[in-house]
């Protein structure tokens, strides 16, 4: 039986894009939790940990995303990395 | 053996040691390491990865406290990407299993990534590669250790092999050793094509890769005349090259007999021939061939050298130099010709997708005018030394010019004000290399002292080609009609004027256009002083009835590759034993 995962989109709001700092960002969250993140742009599927792949997704302002979830905690890891989304990476 | 082909850039004949040279000016040693030695090698590289993290640590930290968390967070990602453990995953798999030294996985690995992010469609997100490649300096830095070697310090003499060499670096090179370059990026109008022409060295540019097939300290023959790299070369390339070097040497020694002869047409037409410069000591190049002056004396050099902007003294010194060296000969001093991008010392502009059509050269300097002023006075004030006449690059409207003499203006006065000689009649002129200038050229010639044809950015405007780009470099040709035609503008409105016209381009010291540019009525070129002997062979020999014959039959063909075919043979036919020096 393959774990459930958990999907849910997101749009990149803040005008730099998912740039280093924003970057350094989502592996710092997605690090804390025991889970796996995928994050997907198109057909582009990166971990949430690996800064270097992350940054060459080259996600822009009003692209999506997608986060998929697996592991033990992955609803809240995904929960986590959303907000930060949603908080422009504390930005503009 | 292996040959290579690239774009000659600088000619001759160069045999030597090679130096390769990676990233930024750090020399790889050696790309391979033995297969015993991995486990040692795997060791070196996780002590550089754990002291360049301590160092970029300790960096964010004395950041963060100086100017708080906001400005320490690059390093935060610094920091993330040399632990990503993709990336130490990488650089592992290819010291383990391709024998790579960590130096060369590290450049290797880093470089893909800078490639990606330069790729990426947001500018912004693009100029992350400059952090990549901030993190591969330090982790070079690190690895190489004391062992980290430029080419401003040199011990012997060696062939400069790089994939790509910064101004600063080709500005400060020992010039007693270095006997040739090779870039494997690069086009005919980048610095080092430049500064080997400065050099006389040969030069070839924009090989594609080919450092990988080269150890440092390999016998390396440069063919700068054709194009060729050749690694490895056989006993008999080697002999055959050892013979051109000694020929060429021979040729040299017979142009040279040229030297105190005029440059009169065999029909007694008198032509004027200038030299080409960068750097104050080529004035030396210029006067043993018998150059009458120097017809462009660029000044990019002075900014492109240092970190930080050049002193008003620092212009004067070179100036000065040329000038005294010039005695009553006429020196043409170019203001600065620098795009945004190129100048250290000043803020990167925001909107630079397309340097050749953005901020760069007289628009920089109108940008800039506390700059623009410094050099403006230091050319001023070495007014008084000799013949000195000021140019302004890249003039495309009217306005543009009026401001430049403006400034030019404002800063006599404030000379006068504080009592300081210069020459208050010096001589004002303008390049011709806009199209725009072109058209408007009989208003223009109203208002300038001379003119001076730059054929270099005149063609790539014209055709609307980026001559770097080796896609649709072969659309980019001097020969073709539409810059025939421009040309033929030009020297006509400043004859009718009548002001002095030069051609400073590359175009003026290729000997198959001087019979068409003759014809044409040019009687004055300013061309690298490596060129001078050689134009002034074909002027001898010509007549301008001859030059006239070629123009007219020029005129009506169609496409340049016929004209060049043409100009080739009339060469050929006109001016035999051509080419065999």
């Amino acid at each position: 039986m393959p774990e459930p995962t958990l999907k849910r989109t997101v749009t990149v709001a803040n005008r730099a894009g998912l740039h280093a700092r924003a970057a350094v960002m989502v592996v710092t969250e997605a690090r804390k939790f025991d889970a796996r993140v995928v994050i997907t742009k198109r057909l582009h599927e990166v971990e949430a940990t690996d800064i270097l792949q992350l940054m060459s997704l080259g996600a822009a302002q009003g692209e999506q995303l997608s986060l998929e979830g697996s592991g033990n905690e992955a609803q809240a890891a995904v929960d986590a990395l959303e907000q930060l989304f949603l908080r422009k990476f504390d930005e503009d | 053996m292996q040959k290579l082909q690239g774009i000659p850039v600088s000619p001759g004949i160069a045999i030597g040691e090679a130096m390769v040279m990676d990233n930024e000016g750090f020399r790889i040693p050696r790309r391979f390491v033995a297969r015993d030695a991995v486990d040692e090698e795997l060791d070196r590289l996780a002590k550089a990865i754990a002291a360049a993290s301590a160092e970029i640590a300790s960096h964010r930290d004395a950041i963060a406290q100086e100017l708080g968390e906001k400005y320490a967070a690059i390093f935060d990602a610094h920091l993330q990407m040399l632990q990503d453990a993709r990336l130490r995953s990488e650089l592992e798999e290819m010291i383990r299993h391709r024998h790579y030294s960590p130096e060369y996985a590290v450049s290797r690995t880093l470089r893909h990534y800078s490639q990606v992010f330069q790729r990426l469609d947001s500018a912004h997100l693009a100029e992350r590669a400059a952090d990549i490649f901030d993190i591969e300096k330090r982790l070079l830095r690190h690895l190489l250790g004391h062992r980290r070697e430029g080419i401003a310090h040199l011990t012997s003499p060696v062939l400069v092999l790089a994939h790509n060499l910064t101004p600063s670096e080709t500005a400060n090179l020992d010039r007693h050793f270095v006997l040739g370059f090779v870039t494997e990026i690069g086009g005919p109008s980048s610095h080092t094509a430049i500064v080997a022409e400065a050099l006389e060295i040969p030069a070839i540019v924009g090989t594609g890769p080919f450092l990988a097939d080269v150890s440092g300290g390999e016998l390396v023959i440069i063919d700068g005349d054709k194009g060729f790299v050749i690694l490895q070369p056989d006993e008999e390339t080697l002999a055959h090259y050892r013979h051109k070097v000694e020929a060429n040497l021979s040729a040299a020694v017979l142009l040279e007999a040229l030297r105190d002869l005029p440059a009169t047409t065999a029909d007694g037409v008198q032509i004027s021939l200038y030299g080409n410069i960068e750097f104050p000591y080529e004035v030396t190049h210029c006067v043993n061939r018998g150059a009458e002056g120097i017809g462009l004396y660029r000044t990019e050099f002075l900014y492109l050298g240092s970190e930080i902007e050049p002193t008003e003294e620092v212009h004067y010194q070179a100036y000065s130099q040329v000038l005294q060296a010039m005695g009553d000969k006429p020196v043409i001093i170019r203001t600065f010709d620098l795009g945004a991008d190129k100048v250290p010392h000043l803020p990167q502009p925001e909107d630079e997708r397309n340097p050749c059509l953005g901020l760069r050269s007289i628009r920089l300097a109108l940008r800039h005018l506390p700059m623009f002023r410094t050099q403006l006075r230091a050319i001023l004030r070495a007014s008084v030394l000799g013949n000195l006449q000021i140019m302004f690059p890249l003039i495309t409207t009217l306005l543009e010019l009026r401001q430049a003499k403006m400034v030019l203006a404002d800063v006599m006065e404030d000379l006068d004000e504080h009592g300081i000689d210069f020459n208050r009649d010096l001589p004002i002129g303008m390049m011709v290399e806009v199209p725009a200038a072109v058209i408007m050229i009989d208003r223009f010639v109203e208002e300038v002292d001379f003119l001076s044809i730059g054929t270099n950015d005149l063609i790539q405007y014209t055709l609307a080609v980026d001559r770097s780009n080796k896609d649709v470099v072969g659309l980019y040709n001097p020969a073709d009609p539409a810059v025939l035609r421009l040309i033929a503008m030009a020297i006509d409105a400043a004859k009718k004027k009548p002001v002095p016209i030069t051609m400073c381009g590359q175009m003026s010291g290729n000997p198959n256009y001087t019979m068409l540019l003759l014809g044409l009525g040019l009687r004055q070129f300013s061309v690298a002083p490596a060129a001078l002997p050689e134009i002034k062979n074909i002027c001898r020999r010509v007549t301008l009835a001859d030059c006239k014959e070629v123009t007219n039959r020029v005129a009506t063909m169609e496409n340049a590759r016929d004209i060049t075919n043409y100009l080739r043979e009339e060469l050929k036919r006109r001016v035999p034993g051509f080419g065999n020096a």
